[in-house]
């Protein structure tokens, strides 16, 4: 077998690595590698992903493979059989995309008890969790683990139960995984695209250090206002059907293009009244200060409060827009790091090289600033994507944002709520998986802050 | 130091209108009309235009009252299609429909027009007379002038136009003539709009300023007058009819009260009577003294009638007075959210100010006892910790003889408790005194190498210390409470274990003696841990940095888990005999058992300790998730502190472990516990609100999200706005405190 001998395979690997290179990764990455929580958390941050992304194959009505024999009845009223090899999961994806279409006797026949006259199995291998989350079913409501349950055909056990409208506990928690780890995924691109942002520029610029002319404050200004007129004022209505109608991405991305060509524009304007003697001459702008404030102002309202108050607001909201709020009101963690990095870096003879070099502000910040500082920002996103986890089912745990019909791991937990005091099982499990995924997130971010720091490696 | 002072206050500023400006910017997005939410609808039934036309008089009142009337802000950046005084369009929808329909075509005056005949046509509509001929029309025409107040989509438009148009052509009498016209006009004015459509206009803009009455100024400073008192004789004569009508009111309820069982009995008699009259089933004395108590029923009931209806008379006076006043009256809609005016709720009319400081009784009761308990733990377990990493050996004493006792009698009292046998006075004596025995063991053997079993210097030290209240020096003594542990982790293990059936009883204690009592498994158990545990003399030698690994992976699991799931899995198990009567331990929720809340004659005490069963829940689920931070950032602390080089001097003079750690490490190490401090006051104010709609705590948190789901977007924005003053002024304090504590910090 390939893991027998493969620790000790690993270890004479790494030390030979470590002759070779010792550059700052490698050492971050022996620091982590000691630290055996972390390496614990790691493997279980790999499962937790493998879970979210196979999901469909391990809870789903649909079998993984089966040879099915179809029967179908002609317009002469003689039953015509044929057989054929489908891999249903698989098959549904491409009838999602649009690629495929399903046979018609499949579209009304079950699959977990498929009516004789429309296609029997020969064979059939169905994923270990025959239950998709949203399918009621109505025999099984609130039975427990152990309890009697009853079951026909191709069902399997409710291995952890089914809460009061006979959902699979299981099946939920499975596909919970997904809607989490797309949770953190979202929320905190989001929040590392403004934490960067905002954080580079007030690390690198400092309240010194960026000079525009008066004409291209005047000229920002300007932009910013029409941005607002044009995108809020003669859009607005239109912006507010179409985010109620889910269309939330995409006016995420026509606006931000909107702001981006207007902004281009205005700055490219000012460059032709640069030279000009009044309007021409440059003015510092502390940009420390502006976005130090930002961040006071942002982390003065409690963030909780916050999104319950935005999310009261949306008509019809969707995960998404949970996940959109989480990251636009937590970034400040990330700005933070990044400008105390980037404070120190600024003053590295590198840099000072670079603009000697005569290379522009942006490409320093980007190409040679940045790359540097990412590492604390890694700490801030652990642990960030585990708070983004903990909201994301703090919120349908009272069940305001996500839509009911949308099953994750805190309205799962809410169930046990609902249904009866009897129910330990929707009280345990989910919370499990909340507690193992915020765990594993934490101690991620824990072992990454032991490994980054320099005075661990005295110890 | 003063000055940084006054720079953290004037910063303070702005950051506080900039959070006043985006809570603002939010109530205002918030869906739905305040105003018809407080006069519950009740629209579409008038009779008359008349009523129509009182109806919108009460809409514009009640949205006077609330500054809804006014301009939203001091000025508004718009295009140039929208005219300046939209805002004087009264109800919501109406504006709503107006601005639309500007923002598709862009000619105001066109669209202002429009509208004028949609109102003109439904009162036309109302004015129809009431009869079988027209009635069905009437309530078709109705329906779709009110539809098409909120019909802002071309097709749907044109279509109601449409069949509105053919219906007045279908009806010929004579009294829809007025309709028809009304009808044809509107229509008219609709195709004009879209003839004389203006689209350029929109991409226009411009800004239209309104100066300080709008309805931000009036949210946040109030329109009532700042520096004098509005003591107009209009407004005093106001106030006082206001004062006698209620005194009249009551006056006349008290009558009624009393008139009214005398009514039903006055009808009974006679009922009584009437029924005689046809049955004769009552003999003749019953007659009479029933024909007696008519008669004295009646005349009471006279003379009552005879003073209530002055009363209703003066009433009706003075009601006339106070509304000919308040039609001249000056109405103020706030005093400001800055004179702590908060403004009244949607749902119930109450002003938010007292459902504020009913719900945040609660919330104070629970946070300030986990927030106080949580602080206690987490000091003296951080700087245990901390010690830990750095000393060689730790000496647990787990099975030193006085802690298995009293642990044992613990277990027995409980035992006997939950299974009936002993009440709650025999039982809290027991628990109390035991912890106390403990207590005093433990604090009579701390410095027991020194100086012998009783160390008098040391308790009167204590004493010392407690009486003058020096924190600082009281808190060495705060490790005791650590040593409860030991204790409380004893009595678990009994209980866990009384729980078990005889199975698994006879196999947990066999197991472990077999283990032991077999030499070759007790050394490979002493092997495994090489050096890192050993038991001797009846108890556990731990090494330092294990025993510190231990406590931090401990808090740090403790800290991951969701304070909302460890509640439902409390109350799922531990509040209800589902499982066995031996895990009914706790009340299910609320805050109060009603018997007992209801009861007058019952003590103040009892009352309080049932409160006080009733928290042990939430104050645990608050406490263990703040604590276990708490510590880890104690520890931290502490572990930075203790590596400095004057610890070491501190060491090298000498002095006694004890001085060191207490007297020079820990009060330098105690600077990011202030600076958490800050972060107390807004948890307090948002509260633990999982943990409150777990429980059925009417605290801050039900409060918000009862509001969030009734829509009820005062309490919603007070509650935020008022978290986000403490989260600054918390974070000042902080900084404050600080630079008091710390002389090394130099603010400039």
């Amino acid at each position: 077998m390939w893991f027998f001998g493969k620790k000790k395979q690993d270890q004479l690997i790494q030390s030979l690595q470590q002759q070779n290179n010792q550059n700052y990764w490698a050492i971050v990455r022996r620091q982590f590698m000691k630290n055996r929580l972390a390496v614990w958390s790691l493997r279980f941050f790999l499962v937790i992903v493998f879970i979210a992304v196979f999901s469909d194959f391990i809870a789903n009505e649909k079998p993984i493979y089966c040879s099915v024999e179809i029967t179908t009845i002609k317009a002469d009223g003689q039953k015509e059989k044929r057989n054929k090899i489908i891999f249903p999961i698989i098959h549904q994806y491409f009838v999602d995309l649009g690629l495929a279409k399903w046979d018609p006797v499949f579209l009304t026949g079950e699959w977990n008890q498929p009516k004789e006259d429309k296609f029997t199995y020969n064979s059939v291998l169905f994923p270990p969790i025959t239950y998709l989350p949203q399918k009621t079913d109505v025999s099984n409501s609130s039975v427990g683990p152990w309890s009697k349950q009853q079951l026909k055909k191709y069902k399997r056990r409710h291995f952890l139960g089914t809460d009061h409208m006979g959902r699979d506990v299981a099946s939920g928690m499975i596909h919970g995984t997904r809607i989490a780890m797309l949770v953190g995924l979202v929320s905190m691109s989001i929040a590392t695209f403004i934490g960067i942002l905002l954080g580079a520029m007030a690390g690198y610029f400092g309240d010194e250090r960026l000079k525009i002319p008066r004409i291209g404050i005047l000229l920002n200004i300007l932009g910013i206002l029409g941005f607002v007129f044009y995108a809020f004022v003669v859009r607005g209505y239109q912006l507010g059907d179409n985010i109620s109608e889910g269309y939330m991405f995409y006016e995420m991305i026509f606006n931000f293009v909107l702001f981006v060509l207007i902004m281009l524009s205005t700055n490219l304007l000012a460059r032709f009244f640069k030279n000009l003697p009044w309007i021409g001459k440059p003015v510092t702008i502390p940009v420390d200060i502006i976005v130090m404030r930002i961040i006071e102002i942002v982390t003065s309202i409690p963030l909780l409060i916050l999104i319950l108050a935005i999310l009261a607001i949306i008509k019809t909201s969707s995960i998404f827009i949970v996940m959109a709020i989480i990251g636009t009101v937590s970034w400040t963690g990330i700005a933070k790091f990044i400008r105390a990095e980037l404070l120190r870096i600024r003053s590295l003879e590198y840099i000072e090289a670079a603009q000697a070099f005569g290379y522009s502000e942006s490409r320093i910040i980007l190409r040679h600033a940045i790359p540097n500082a990412l590492a604390p920002v890694l700490i801030a996103i652990a642990f960030g994507i585990a708070s983004a986890i903990l909201t994301e089912s703090f919120l349908s745990f009272i069940g305001i944002g996500v839509p009911p019909e949308q099953v994750t791991w805190g309205s799962l937990l809410s169930a046990s709520r609902i249904a009866s005091i009897k129910a330990w099982w929707l009280a345990l499990f989910p919370g499990v998986a909340i507690f193992v995924s915020v765990t594993v997130f934490n101690l991620l971010g824990e072992g990454l802050t032991d490994a980054l720091d320099p005075r661990q490696k005295q110890d | 130091m003063f000055q940084y002072i006054i720079k953290r206050i004037l910063i303070f500023i702005p950051t506080f209108l900039i959070i006043s400006l985006i809570i603002f910017g939010l109530s205002k997005m918030a869906p739905g009309d305040p105003v018809d939410v407080l006069l519950s609808g009740g629209a579409g039934n008038e009779a008359q235009s008349a009523d129509l036309l009182a109806g919108e008089e009460a809409y514009a009142q009640k949205s006077r009252e609330l500054g809804l009337d006014k301009p939203v802000f001091y000025f508004v950046l718009t295009s140039s299609a929208y005219p300046k005084d939209l805002y004087k369009i009264k109800k919501q929808h109406h504006r709503e429909l107006v601005s639309r329909l500007i923002s598709q075509y862009g000619n105001s005056d066109a669209i202002l027009a429009y509208y004028q005949n949609i109102r003109a046509f439904e009162v036309a509509v109302v004015d129809l007379p009431d009869n079988d001929a027209t009635y069905e029309s009437r309530r078709f025409l109705r329906k779709t002038a009110e539809e098409l107040y909120l019909d802002y989509d071309d097709a749907g438009i044109v279509f109601k136009l449409d069949t509105v148009k053919k219906r007045c052509q279908y009806q010929k009498e004579k009294s829809f003539d007025q309709v028809r016209a009304q009808a044809e006009k509107l229509y008219d004015s609709y195709s004009l709009i879209k003839t004389s459509s203006t689209r350029y206009k929109l991409y226009v803009p411009t800004l239209h300023f309104f100066g300080s009455a709008n309805q931000y100024h009036t949210w946040m400073f109030g329109d009532y007058p700042w520096f004098s008192h509005v003591d107009s004789s209009d407004h005093i004569r106001s106030n006082q009819l206001f004062k006698e009508i209620a005194k009249l009111n009551n006056e006349q309820d008290s009558l009624n009260r009393r008139l009214r069982p005398i009514e039903a009995q006055y009808r009974t008699v006679d009922a009584m009577l009437l029924a005689n009259d046809s049955l004769q089933n009552l003999s003749v004395e019953n007659v009479d003294s029933l024909g007696l108590l008519l008669v004295e029923l009646g005349a009471e009931q006279q003379t009552l009638k005879k003073n209530i209806a002055p009363l209703l008379v003066q009433m009706e006076q003075l009601n006339e007075e106070k509304n000919e006043i308040s039609k001249r009256l000056k109405v103020y809609a706030s005093k400001g959210f800055l004179r702590g005016d908060f403004g009244t709720s949607y749902s119930d009319s109450r002003p938010v100010a007292t459902k504020m400081w009913e719900a945040l009784k609660w919330t104070l009761l629970m946070n300030f006892f986990g927030i106080l308990i949580s602080y206690l733990i987490s000091i003296p377990i951080g700087v245990q910790s901390a010690l830990w990493k750095k000393n060689s050996t730790q000496f647990v004493p787990f099975l030193s003889l006085p802690i298995l006792i009293l642990a044992a009698l613990m277990t027995g009292s409980f035992y006997f408790y939950m299974s009936g046998l002993i009440q709650t006075n025999i039982h809290y004596p027991i628990i109390i005194a035991c912890n106390l025995v403990f207590l005093a063991i433990c604090l009579v053997r701390t410095n027991k190498k020194k100086k012998g079993l009783f160390d008098l210097a040391a308790i009167q030290s204590f004493w010392f210390d407690l009486i003058r209240f020096r924190i600082l020096s009281l808190a060495k003594y705060s490790i005791i409470l650590l040593k409860m542990l030991y204790l409380w982790v004893w009595f678990i293990l009994f209980f866990a274990f009384l729980l078990q059936p005889t199975l698994v009883k006879v196999l947990l204690i066999c197991i472990p003696v077999a283990i032991y009592s077999f030499r070759r498994f007790r050394r490979k158990l002493e092997d495994r841990h090489k050096s890192r545990i050993k038991f001797d003399k009846g108890g556990l030698h731990i090494k330092g940095s294990f025993m510190d690994s231990i406590s931090t992976t401990v808090l740090f699991l403790l800290y991951s888990l969701p304070s909302f799931w460890i509640g439902t899995l409390l109350i799922v198990f531990f509040t209800t005999n589902t499982y066995g009567v031996l895990y009914d331990w706790f009340p299910t929720s609320g805050v109060q058992t009603l018997e007992i809340a209801n009861n007058p004659n019952l003590s103040w005490w009892t009352k309080t300790s049932d409160i006080m069963y009733h928290m042990i829940l939430p104050i645990f689920c608050i406490t263990y998730s703040s604590f276990a931070y708490l510590s880890r950032q104690m520890r931290g602390a502490m572990l930075s502190v203790i590596r400095q080089d004057y610890i070491r001097t501190a060491n090298a003079k000498g002095l006694s472990e004890e001085t060191v750690t207490w007297k020079h490490a820990f009060r330098n190490s105690l600077f990011p516990i202030i600076t958490l401090f800050s972060s107390i006051f807004p948890r307090a104010l948002s509260g633990a609100i999982a943990i409150e709609l777990i429980y059925n705590i009417p605290g801050m948190g039900m409060l918000v999200l009862g509001a969030i789901n009734g829509r009820d977007w005062p309490v919603v924005f007070t509650v935020a706005m008022l978290a986000a003053i403490l989260t600054m002024i918390g974070n000042l304090v902080a900084d404050i405190l600080y630079a008091a504590v710390d002389p090394r910090v130099s603010f400039k």
